[in-house]
């Protein structure tokens, strides 16, 4: 095992260990989820059945989307652990994150990313029974081709990975005095919406589509999640990929350095 | 042979003021007074491997802030800190990995895994290698006591088990320096006395240098030889536990209760009696009077049925301290 | 027709932010702490703004209209939310075991978890909301006369209690069970969610839930209708404030029985 990640892979490992074990209000969480699906798929059919437009995707689709994104939604930034380091920076507690040897960024990624998919694995089975098994319109109905299905997870693995550094990137961008809480807490719910948590993102204006699909947000939830719908072909894989990877390493770096930036000011200026 | 060295370290906060009332509040939004804040001036000392110096000195007097400063995560504003050959910020991973740091008000561990867990984390976290760690970790454990606690989430613990667990996670990497911000406050005597016991143990047989900041003067009477007091940023006292005490704190203070009313007592070689219903308070320098002395007189005079001796405490020390330095 | 349905669509939203930003822009420091929930409250009703943009209006449902009732609700529960937000602390504190504490004071319990909370921050919606609702009802070129404004006073004030009432029922259940106090997000969140398509379309149970059970239309959607004139009876805007009461005593009940259940077995 390779030395330096081992503090690193002990952290993903326990945190998503024990992550998995936390049963509170598991039930209660996943009905919610479903109730919500519900209503929402309720209201975007009304539009669907009585308006007067064309969508790029079918009710169906939409429905789908709506469920794939409810049950994604807990990788994306600001939830979980997230709150948790977030209340930390603000109580200016960082510095005793100081006291272990250890990188703060790389220790901050790899909580968020074992915290997330824990709270993903946990939450999925039931909310997607009840998806599969919905009566009428509201039913989820996954994409014909499971190449697509399988496409979908992949890029949604990555993207997750893409949405750790984001978050990385709040952090730092809360830490900066100059920007501090708010402003970086408005950029997460800024990112959520990117991401499609609002409302899939096929559904805004199609003006805004070609925008839409290359902002960074939207490779975190949307773009994986329309394999899953089967709202993109599958040949649109490696383009998300790319899409991907470019925004990956620039959130990264620039989450790296910002951070670097603002410790260093932080171990000047205390906690 | 020195193995932390303070050389004329200063430390100066800006703190914002907030201001009362509604409308305070209101103007608050727009502007703040500043007020500098000088935690640590001009602090020398140094520290050879192996000793268990206490650090001591009223709240805001500037120990957490010399902790931090040492630890690698506060930088100074001037001045200079070497530890072990290492400037603490500069290589701070490297200088956090052998140093252990046990904040009494705040836990280091993770609060919802059980105990081991949290220690197998701090294993890897420390690169500690899996040979000599069990032997280690059971090591510990036996010397505290704390074997059956393994398999508890943390936040089940009782404080005084919490701080012992909290120990041992910054012991379990063999650490050359152990810096302790408060580990006793809170604890109930019993856990006192075998942290106290733990702790002098551990200095003898490994030979592991320890800074111990707290407000408890039994702490350090029962732990150091050497103390440092500090206060308002300052170091004003850096030597033998009983030299302080008899410069700034000789006097004691022998609380008795009667079970009768007693005529006016007669003791000439008290520094002072004051007497209250049952109750009697009478100053005394040990120098000039034993004790023992003075309570076989007490005794003499009237049936007693309570009887203390008391140090003064820390904070009256300093304050002493102040008075005769005109600060 | 397309190019002004936008205009009209997102000429209202985006007046509402621009007001909205202009005030947060004269200040600085902990006003750009709300920033978060401003945003987040804001974009709240993109989602409907977004699909009449693309679906076109659904009969006479316009985008005015949507917002008018998505905005008195809003404003409702921003309402609801200031004054009695420690209300919605109690399962927390519950479950902390702090609630011993308060229970040993001897001031009336209710009035003691309104004051237990009182956040600048929950400004927000009431702001937000009644901004948004302002703005539409000149949009909607609705009339103010004393009669119309006394329904919509008294709507809002049943609203607020409905809200709050949703509140001591989660925190009754509280008492209960250790259970996830998320599905009341349902009837709160939830109910200004569904402000967002217009009942009539919606799917009977979804309507049902939220005139009898929770009675959102009752203080949005009617009164609503009938100071802007949509059609329907004009008398059932008036329900709101009896209705919301009843729903908000039987709340009141529901949360003293948890108080006694909580008292008489302990924590």
């Amino acid at each position: 095992m390779n030395a330096k990640m081992r503090p690193y892979i002990a952290l993903f490992r326990q945190r998503l260990l024990g992550g998995l074990q936390y049963r509170a209000g598991f039930w209660g969480t996943a009905i919610t989820h479903v109730v919500w699906v519900y209503v929402r798929v309720a209201i975007v059919a009304v539009f669907y059945r009585h308006g007067n437009g064309q969508a790029g995707i079918t009710l169906e689709q939409a429905a789908a989307m709506i469920w794939l994104q409810e049950m994604a939604l807990n990788l994306m930034p600001g939830f979980g652990v997230d709150t948790t380091v977030w209340s930390r920076i603000s109580r200016g507690d960082v510095g005793y994150d100081l006291v272990r040897p250890l990188d703060v960024y790389n220790h901050w990624y790899v909580s968020a990313l074992s915290d997330k998919l824990a709270r993903f694995l946990l939450s999925i089975g039931p909310v997607l029974v009840m998806a599969l098994l919905a009566p009428g319109t509201v039913r989820l109905r996954l994409a014909a081709s499971p190449l697509s299905i399988l496409a979908g997870f992949f890029t949604l693995a990555t993207g997750l990975m893409l949405s750790c550094a984001v978050i990385c990137l709040c952090y730092a961008a809360q830490m900066d005095v100059n920007v501090g809480n708010g402003p970086a807490g408005a950029l997460m719910t800024v990112a959520q919406i990117l991401a499609g948590s609002l409302l899939p993102l096929q559904l805004w204006p199609d003006a805004l589509q070609t925008f839409l699909r290359w902002q960074p947000f939207a490779s975190m939830m949307d773009l994986p999640l329309r394999f899953m719908a089967g709202a993109a072909a599958l040949s649109e894989l490696p383009q998300v990929l790319l899409t991907q990877a470019l925004w990956g390493v620039a959130i990264w770096r620039l989450g790296r350095a910002w951070m670097g930036l603002n410790l260093r000011r932080l171990i000047v200026q205390g906690g | 042979m020195s193995q932390i060295v303070l050389s004329q370290v200063c430390k100066t906060f800006v703190v914002r003021k907030r201001q009362k009332g509604l409308f305070g509040a209101m103007r608050g939004a727009f502007t703040r007074d500043k007020e500098l804040v000088r935690a640590v001036r001009e602090l020398s000392f140094s520290v050879n491997e192996g000793e268990l110096v206490g650090y001591i000195g009223p709240n805001g007097a500037g120990k957490s802030t010399t902790i931090k400063m040492m630890s690698g995560i506060l930088v100074p504003d001037s001045g200079e800190i070497t530890i072990m050959n290492r400037v603490p910020w500069k290589e701070r991973t490297a200088h956090v990995a052998q140093i252990g740091v046990v904040f009494g008000q705040r836990s280091q561990l993770w609060w919802d895994t059980p105990v081991n867990e949290s220690f197998e984390l701090l294993r890897d976290i420390y690169r500690v290698p899996q040979a000599g760690y069990r032997r280690r970790l059971d090591d510990l454990t036996a010397l505290l006591g704390v074997e059956k606690l393994m398999n508890t989430p943390v936040r089940q613990l009782s404080l005084g088990q919490r701080m012992k667990c909290e120990l041992i996670g910054a012991l379990l990497h063999a650490p050359r320096i152990l810096f302790l911000d408060e580990p006793t406050i809170g604890l109930d005597a019993v856990t006192k006395l075998s942290l106290r016991g733990f702790l002098t143990d551990l200095n003898r047989r490994e030979g592991v240098t320890m800074l111990l900041t707290t407000h408890d003067m039994d702490d350090i009477e029962a732990l150091c030889s050497r103390v440092m007091v500090i206060g308002r940023g300052q170091l004003l006292f850096d030597g033998a536990l009983d030299e302080l005490r008899a410069r700034y704190a000789p006097h004691r203070m022998i609380r008795a209760r009667f079970a009768r009313q007693c005529a006016a007592l007669e003791l000439p070689e008290a520094e002072s009696v004051v007497l209250n219903g049952l109750n009697a308070e009478i100053t005394f320098l040990p120098a000039r009077v034993p004790p023992e002395r003075l309570i076989a007189r007490l005794a003499a005079a009237c049936p007693l049925t309570d009887l203390t001796v008391e140090a003064p405490d820390i904070e009256r020390l300093v304050a002493g301290m102040y008075e005769e330095m005109a600060l | 027709m397309g190019e002004t349905f936008r205009q009209s669509t997102f000429g209202l939203w985006t007046r509402y932010i621009r007001i909205l930003a202009l005030a947060q822009l004269q200040y600085t420091g902990w006003i750009l702490g709300l920033l978060p929930s401003l945003v987040y409250t804001v974009t709240d009703p993109l989602d409907a703004l977004l699909m009449f943009d693309r679906f076109g209006a659904l009969g006479d449902w316009t985008a005015s209209r949507i917002l008018l009732v998505y905005g008195l609700a809003l404003f409702s529960f921003g309402l609801a939310e200031l004054l009695a937000r420690g209300i919605d602390y109690f399962p927390l504190l519950v479950r902390g075991g702090d609630f011993d504490r308060i229970l040993l004071r001897p001031r009336p319990l209710l009035l003691q978890a309104a004051a237990l909370r009182f956040h600048l921050n929950r400004l927000n919606r009431v702001v937000a909301g009644g901004l948004l609702a302002g703005l539409c009802l000149r949009a909607q070129g609705a009339r103010l006369t004393a009669a119309n404004a006394a329904m919509l006073v008294l709507a809002v004030i049943g609203g607020a209690l409905a809200y709050a009432g949703v509140m001591l029922i989660a925190a009754a259940v509280s008492f209960f069970t250790i259970g996830q106090s998320e599905l009341i997000n349902l009837f709160t969140n939830g109910s200004y969610q569904v402000a967002k398509a217009p009942p009539q379309l919606l799917p009977a149970w979804l309507r049902r839930v939220f005139t009898f059970a929770m009675p959102m239309f009752l203080f949005t959607y009617y009164p609503a209708a009938a100071v802007c004139g949509w059609g329907g009876s004009a008398a059932l805007g008036w329900l709101a404030l009896p209705l919301c009461a009843l729903f908000f005593g039987a709340a009141v009940m529901l949360w003293r029985f948890g108080v006694r259940h909580y008292k008489s077995t302990g924590s």
